[in-house]
């Protein structure tokens, strides 16, 4: 596949601090990339860099075979931006928003109206076109300022972090419309905080850190790179340090904490492990009230490469 | 022309305000230039007097009495002290004269006798009358020094008083004009509030970062944007300026197509685009929407009061005019009041309104010039440059 972004070697710098430091990476026409890294870790800055909002100091950026920069009209006009905070005109309405903003793009009348109205029903505000954005939620304010983003049918959308402080069923329809997006052809770069939405909907994942990408891949080869493969909770009340000295003998056990009451184990690679701690228990007649397993999560890949939680 | 359609549909939001700012203005131009529209004549105001002559038989006292009659009215009173203080205290009389026993022969002799006088306290009318009087013993007592005859001295004096002021009103058209001044010296407050709130806000919704940003990564560059502004801008004013120019039309007539008139016009419309600067600079400059609101009364209503627009510039001290030389509206007002007393229009006349025209128009550079350097410079600190 066609190769829509390619950045080599992009550094830069906010007087001494290091805010992008040599970042190369590409992103394949049809693909969703998650960008995933805590505040201040540098997404923002890249975005505005390849958006051409940002001068750098060294390294290329080229998007559809192109040197990106603030007079390539052109390919500004295949690029749709959704950024993180929400930029609509409070005087003008829901149909007006998005009529204004698709109409930096798209000229003709009667094409724009049919384009306004496939962003309206994608982001389901058909229901409040008339109203201004004071009056509407906040999940729906989010809709509308991905409506205005995206309502030109661009080929490359950048979306910064779309879902902040929205409620559930809002997220669900902002996540549907990307993936309706993408299935329309278009490229996406998704900045969030949320590991599930990345998970849920990106082919791609891209881990940035203080201006380096730490690791890049799909969700599976990220998983990958971090030693514990499996966690085991038990429910259980007065287990005794032998006991837990043995559990951290057993096969395959990286680690174990108990804290009085749930018993975490942490395996390092292996199969079978749940039932073979069973079997143990079982042998050793201690009883348990819920026992379960979980394969690690992107924020388990996240902790263990950052050392810190996503929303740190 | 998307920003252009854009710009107008929220400028729509603002009518309200403009025409509320509008109609207020309205009202209070109409009621303060109608005052004293009823006036069509003119009548001496004639103090009321009564007279104890204790000198009747002399001529020279009387011709005396009938100066006083002349001036003012002279009203009969019973003789009794208790009727003439009743008399002033409920001001039948503004003044009680009593002339001593051989007046007229003492005053030709050069004795000097006194004519006792009771009067209203703090009276104008009071003082009036013995202005009368000190006018003519001193007459009298020029002629007298230059060695007239009494006969002479009463020719001459009646020949004097024959001659008065002649008053005559202003007509209509003069009238209308003075009215028009008023109407474009109010006009100051009301073309800067509703300028600078319109152009100050919508300014301020475009040039704010997130939509800025948006429209920086769209394929429409900025020039293009800001030239649209700008023609936003350029109309919105232009509209502002022609609906006070249909008011002045509407209310004060032809007037309004005569050179007076004409620079009055073109007056406000210089004035209009140094609102519009403001208005500029302010959407720039101010990051709050709510504090913008506020500056916008303070500068419409501290330059009016301050640069005579409320009051006449007559009547302010040296202290504020001086003070006041650094605003706009200063140099607006002072022309409004200069072209509505051009005795002519040779350039020598026209010199100074041209002169403050040009002061406006530097206003107008300065204003668009700061507006300028800031917005490069938070463009720059955004980071979008």
């Amino acid at each position: 596949m066609q190769n829509v972004i390619e950045v080599r070697h992009l550094t830069k710098h906010y007087g001494s601090l290091k805010a992008l430091d040599d970042l190369s990476f590409t992103v394949k026409q049809g693909e969703i990339l998650g960008l995933l890294g805590p505040n201040g870790s540098g997404k923002s800055t890249m975005i505005s860099c390849l958006l051409s909002l940002l001068q750098y100091d060294h390294g290329s950026i080229q998007i559809m075979g192109k040197e990106m920069s603030p007079d390539c009209y052109d390919i500004k006009a295949q690029i749709g931006v959704v950024f993180q905070e929400v930029a609509v005109f409070e005087e003008l309405t829901v149909y007006e928003n998005i009529d204004y903003f698709c109409g930096l793009y798209i000229k003709e009348k009667e094409k724009r109206k049919q384009y306004v109205w496939d962003a309206i029903k994608l982001v389901g505000l058909s229901e409040f076109i008339k109203f201004r954005p004071k009056q509407l939620s906040g999940g729906l304010l989010r809709r509308l300022n991905i409506a205005c983003g995206i309502a030109h049918k661009p080929s490359l959308i950048f979306l910064d972090e779309p879902t902040v402080a929205v409620d559930p069923q809002s997220r669900n329809h902002i996540l549907e419309g990307i993936r309706t997006l993408n299935q329309a052809g278009a490229t996406i770069i998704y900045t969030t905080h949320y590991m599930e939405e990345v998970e849920l909907i990106c082919h791609q994942i891209m881990i940035i850190d203080k201006g380096k990408i730490i690791a890049s891949g799909t969700k599976e080869s990220l998983k990958t790179l971090i030693s514990t493969k499996e966690k085991v909770t038990v429910e259980i009340d007065g287990l005794k340090d032998t006991i837990v000295s043995e559990i951290r003998k057993l096969k395959h056990v990286e680690d174990v904490i108990y804290d009085g009451e749930v018993l975490y184990i942490t395996y390092r690679e292996g199969k079978h492990n749940l039932s073979e701690l069973i079997d143990y228990m079982k042998a050793k007649k201690l009883k348990y009230s819920k026992i379960f397993s979980e394969q690690p999560t992107l924020n388990d890949v996240f902790l263990e490469l950052t050392g810190k939680e996503l929303r740190d | 022309m998307i920003v252009f359609k854009n710009y107008i549909k929220i400028v729509k939001g603002y009518l309200p305000m403009v025409l509320m700012y509008t109609g207020i203005f309205l009202l209070f131009a109409v009621i303060a230039t109608s005052a004293g529209d009823s006036t069509t004549s003119f009548t001496t105001l004639k103090p009321k007097l009564a007279i104890q002559n204790n000198d009747p038989q002399s001529s020279f006292t009387k011709d005396f009495v009938a100066y006083l009659a002349q001036q003012g009215t002279i009203i009969e009173l019973t003789d009794a002290t208790y009727a003439e203080s009743d008399a002033l205290f409920y001001r039948k009389v503004d003044a009680i004269l009593t002339i001593p026993k051989g007046f007229g022969s003492d005053f030709q002799n050069g004795l000097a006798p006194k004519i006792s006088s009771q009067v209203v306290p703090d009276s104008a009318n009071a003082a009036y009358i013995t202005m009368f009087i000190n006018q003519y013993l001193d007459a009298c007592q020029y002629y007298l020094d230059h060695g007239f005859t009494e006969t002479e001295m009463r020719q001459a004096l009646q020949a004097y008083h024959r001659v008065g002021t002649e008053v005559s009103m202003l007509d209509v058209k003069q009238n209308h004009l003075v009215k028009a001044q008023n109407f474009y010296n109010f006009a100051n407050y009301t073309i800067l509030a509703t300028t600078i709130m319109v152009i100050g806000l919508s300014m301020y919704t475009f040039y704010h970062s997130t939509i800025w940003r948006r429209n920086l990564v769209s394929p429409i560059p900025i020039s293009k944007i800001n030239r649209q502004l700008f023609l936003g801008n350029a109309c919105m004013t232009t509209i502002v300026w022609l609906l006070y120019v249909v008011i002045s039309i509407v209310m004060y007539g032809d007037m309004m197509f005569s050179k007076r008139g004409g620079l009055l016009i073109l007056n406000a419309f210089l004035f209009s685009i140094v609102a519009l600067s403001i208005g500029f600079l302010l959407g720039i400059l101010v990051k709050n929407r709510e504090a913008q609101s506020g500056l916008i009364n303070v500068i419409a209503l501290g330059s009016s009061f301050l640069c005579g627009a409320f009051v006449p510039q007559e009547l302010l001290s040296e202290t504020v005019l001086n003070i006041a030389h650094i605003l706009p509206s200063y140099w607006f007002v002072k022309n409004n009041n200069a072209i509505v007393l051009l005795s002519d229009f040779k350039g020598s006349s026209l010199q100074p309104i041209v002169i403050s025209m040009m002061i406006m128009m530097g206003f107008v550079i300065l204003f668009f010039g700061l507006a300028n350097i800031i917005s490069k410079q938070k463009l720059k600190k955004q980071a979008f440059l």
